[in-house]
This record gives structure tokens, C-alpha cells and sequence, in this order.
């Protein structure tokens, strides 16, 4: 090859959209990330239910497991239904796993490491966490059986009653930095945390946020023990991986904005990098996650639709309110 | 505020759980703790044995069946009579033999390891039903191996521990 095919590749290489892309938060980020926290979630919890969890796999504590488990997915058949609608059953599980990626891009892990900078990064990450039900009812329709599509109708359900709240007590995030470019968010948490700040918003997001990555307790439309595997039920082999790969980047992705928003981002003490006070911030917030998995059970799905309508909606409400007597009353918390 | 008090609660008792001690065994290598009066493999005491043939009607799925016994498989001081032969592949281990017969000469015992590779090998003659069972070995930890092949033997394993000590 000529030398400047070698010098083109030699830019690229050292190029920082490729560092992003291919490292954080790109391809090996999003993999570990799986990777661990499929093992992390089956051990605490294992702990949690006085059990040992994955143990032989890998010679400490069976850390190799998911990447087995993920081998295991790679051989084996899927078998999809006859009267399913074969286009979509089959390019579903693609985009699952691809499009909450695009929520990674809008996140800033140090104040010049974001993928796309944008002044309408919040924007951005919510546009992607909306995408998200519209795909779960993609594939629960194209299956063509009843588990799925109950599965599915739960989905956009939960994520309209989810999702106002979250976006709502958002808004006093935004009032506060009078921004929506994430950069801005955290660069105007330097003196205080917003969760500090705002702690009924930041709670109505942490809850509504566990609505909207469907994760324990309001994993309701992949409810094991009532739906077979809810909108899921019909994939088999490495599709079924994907739909797992699609879920833990929502996870990554929703625990990264709470961090950004709420807890201070990438900010931190300096004798650490900003990339990772924002990676341990999320380790903690995962681990609390996965622990709340652990202790608390399922909602039924018109308890969810009770809360998050007559109590999230109405205190997002409140908070923007009260957010907005503040900046009135008392300008000095803007910073100014 | 005991609306907290009652949503944090389980939150606190999940952390303090994981570090208590593990309630589960790790079966094969450790051994199972196993009471002595559990409904496992039962035993025949020939001696105490009446023949009677409660413990065939009684079994609710036809396990048991009443068998000639010769002298020579171990029971030359008991007389020649029809004792019981159990098939544990049919076998529900209801204990209904166990209770009915009138003679205690049947007992259960701890065992329930009982897979074998042949079907056949599950059907246990008297002589074979009378024997004490010992408490199993436990499985030694697997021990990583690399793999071998040889002109002469074909496919066979070597230890990995000592490529590592020549390195």
C-alpha cells in the first residue's frame, strides 16, 4: 500500500472521533459495560438471595460467564414463528441494539469528550429514550403472538407514563442552567449538585427513569412469571442477544444522563480524570439500581399507571413550579 | 414518614443480605447435608423378612415385585422364600412399603444418589436392596487439563500444572 494510504489510516487512527467511537463511549465501552454488568447484576443479586451466583466460569468468581453466555447465544438456532412478519422480526433486534447507542452520543465524559456536541444535547438523549416503544411495538406486532403483543401495548403504557415525568422534571435542570447542552448542565454544577438543589426532581427522575428502562420493579412488559418474556417472548439465539444488548445500553445510557443531570457529570476532585468521577458516579448509581432490583417486587401495571399519573406527573409539575419561584425569589442560586 | 421508612427498608435489608453467609452448598464438591430419616434408597433387612407380600400390593406404582432367592446369593441362613426385589426406575419413594409392613424389614434410608448409565442396573435384587449404603465420595475439584493426542493412543489429556512449572 502506498505510504499515504498509511498516513491517512495513522490520522484516523489518532483521529479523537475514532478514540470516541471505538472506545469511550463507543463499541468497547458499551461492550464491558455489558459484559460486567450482566455478571455484577447476577452476583449481587445471587448475594442478595444468600446464593454463590456464576462461580466456575473464569477463575474468580466466574466473571468469564456472560462472555460464555453470549458464545452460547452466537450457536445457537432462533426459530422464528411461522406466521410472523419476517422482515421486522429479524431487523427489530438490529435497531433495539443500535438506536439507544445514539443516547451515548449526546453525553459529555469530560468537558471536550463528547461524540456530537450539541447545544441540544438533552433534546437529543430524550429523542432517543422516545424511539425506544416504538420498536418494542414493532416487535411485539411483527411476532405475531399474544405474549408479545401484550407485551408491547405494556410498553407504550408505561413509557407515556414514564416519560412526561422524566422530561418534566428535567425541565427544572434546564431552568436552573438555562441550557440544554449537557457541557453547560454540568459546567453550571461546579458549586452544588442539582440533585442538592432539586431533590423532589431528581427523585421523580430516578423513579420515572427506572419506568423508562424497564428494569425491576417496573419491568412490567417483560414480567417473567405472567408474560412468558413479554414483547421478547419469540427470539431465540444471538436476536435474543441483541434485545439484551439493546436493554443494558438503555441502562448505560439512562444511568449516565441521571449522572450528568443530577450528579455533577464528569465533575469531581482532580486527582482522578473527569471521564472517570463519571464512571465511578454511574458504577454507584448501577450497583444502587441493581440492588433495588434485589429488594423491591413487581408492580402491577395499573399501579404503575397510578403513579406515575397521579403522583410523578403532578410533582414534576410542582417542581418546575417551585424551580421557578426560586429563580425569582432568589437569582443568587443561578450563580449570577 | 413511614411511608420512607417502609420503601427504604427492603433497600437496606437487600445490602445487609449480601453480606451474610451463603445459604447454598456447592453440590458436587461439597457434600449435601442429608437427615438420616429422609425418603432416599430403602433398605431390606432379609432376616427380619416375613414374605408376606404387603409391601407388593401396596406399591402404588408396581415397583416392588416378589422374587425367588437362592441360596447361594447370600442368604444361606434364611429359608427359601420370595423376598422383595425393587425396580427404583418405578419407584415414587412414597414409603408406603416402608409403613405398612408389619415386620420393619424394610427402612429408608439417606441415599438418593441413585443415577446410573443402564436402566437396568436401577432394578435392586434383594441380596443387592439388603446392603448398607455408604456414604458417597465427594468429587474431587476439577483439575484443568490440556489436551494430548498421540499417534498410539489417540486422544488423552496431561496435566496443566506442570507445562507451567517447566515454563
Amino acid at each position: 500500500m502506498s505510504p499515504d494510504l498509511w498516513s491517512l489510516i495513522w490520522d484516523i487512527l489518532q483521529s479523537k472521533l475514532f478514540l470516541e467511537l471505538v472506545f469511550i463511549p463507543g463499541i468497547a465501552f458499551i461492550a464491558l459495560f455489558t459484559v460486567i454488568v450482566v455478571w455484577a447484576e447476577r452476583k449481587i443479586l445471587a448475594r442478595v438471595m444468600m446464593r454463590y451466583g456464576p462461580l466456575h466460569v473464569g477463575k474468580v468468581a466466574g466473571i468469564l460467564q456472560t462472555i460464555a453466555d453470549t458464545l452460547k447465544l452466537l450457536f445457537k438456532e432462533f426459530i422464528p414463528p411461522r406466521r410472523a412478519h419476517k422482515a421486522a422480526y429479524y431487523l427489530t433486534p438490529v435497531f433495539v441494539a443500535s438506536v439507544p447507542t445514539l443516547a451515548l452520543t449526546a453525553i459529555p465524559f469530560s468537558k471536550d469528550w463528547v461524540v456530537f456536541p450539541s447545544d441540544l444535547g438533552l433534546l437529543i438523549a430524550f429523542a432517543v429514550f422516545a424511539l425506544s416503544p416504538l420498536l418494542a411495538m414493532i416487535t411485539g406486532w411483527a411476532c405475531n403472538n399474544r405474549y408479545t403483543v401484550i407485551g408491547s401495548l405494556r410498553v407504550i403504557f408505561q413509557d407515556v407514563a414514564a416519560e412526561i415525568p422524566l422530561l418534566l422534571s428535567a425541565l427544572g435542570v434546564v431552568m436552573l442552567s438555562g441550557s440544554f447542552n449537557l457541557v453547560n448542565i454540568v459546567e453550571s454544577q461546579r458549586r452544588l449538585w442539582f440533585a442538592f438543589l432539586q431533590p423532589l426532581g431528581a427523585l421523580v427522575f430516578f423513579i420515572a427513569l427506572i419506568g423508562e428502562i424497564e428494569r425491576v420493579p417496573f419491568d412490567i412488559p417483560t414480567a417473567e412469571q405472567e408474560l412468558v418474556f413479554g414483547w421478547k417472548t419469540e427470539y431465540g439465539g444471538i436476536l435474543f442477544g441483541l434485545l439484551m444488548f439493546g436493554e443494558y445500553i438503555t441502562f448505560a445510557a439512562g444511568t449516565l444522563l441521571f449522572v450528568t443531570l443530577y450528579l455533577g457529570g464528569y465533575l469531581g476532585p482532580s486527582f482522578l480524570p473527569p471521564m472517570a468521577w463519571i464512571l465511578i458516579k454511574m458504577g454507584i448509581l448501577v450497583f444502587l439500581l441493581i440492588l433495588i432490583r434485589g429488594a423491591y417486587p413487581r408492580l402491577r401495571i395499573d399501579q404503575l399507571l397510578s403513579i406515575g399519573w397521579k403522583w410523578l406527573i403532578p410533582l414534576a409539575i410542582l417542581n418546575v413550579l417551585v424551580t421557578m419561584d426560586l429563580i425569582y425569589f432568589y437569582p443568587w442560586i443561578l450563580g449570577g | 414518614m413511614s411511608v420512607v421508612v417502609r420503601t427504604l427498608k427492603p433497600l437496606c435489608l437487600a445490602f445487609t443480605h449480601m453480606f451474610r453467609r451463603v445459604f447454598t452448598i456447592k453440590y458436587p464438591f461439597q457434600a449435601p447435608v442429608i437427615e438420616d430419616d429422609y425418603r432416599g434408597r430403602i433398605q431390606f433387612f432379609p432376616e427380619r423378612c416375613i414374605s408376606c407380600g404387603i409391601c407388593e400390593s401396596v406399591c402404588p406404582t408396581a415397583a416392588i415385585k416378589l422374587v425367588e432367592v437362592k441360596e447361594l446369593e447370600g442368604f444361606s441362613e434364611v429359608k427359601k422364600f420370595k423376598k422383595p426385589q425393587l425396580d427404583f426406575g418405578r419407584c415414587c419413594f412414597c414409603n408406603f412399603c416402608v409403613d405398612y409392613c408389619p415386620s420393619e424389614a424394610l427402612k429408608s434410608t439417606w441415599l438418593v444418589e441413585l443415577a446410573e448409565y443402564e436402566k437396568s442396573k436401577l432394578t435392586y435384587t434383594p441380596y443387592k436392596l439388603s446392603k448398607q449404603p455408604e456414604r458417597p465420595k465427594l468429587l474431587p475439584k476439577p483439575k484443568l487439563v490440556k489436551l494430548e493426542i498421540s499417534k498410539v493412543r489417540g486422544a488423552g489429556h496431561a496435566p496443566l500444572k506442570k507445562e507451567r512449572g517447566k515454563k
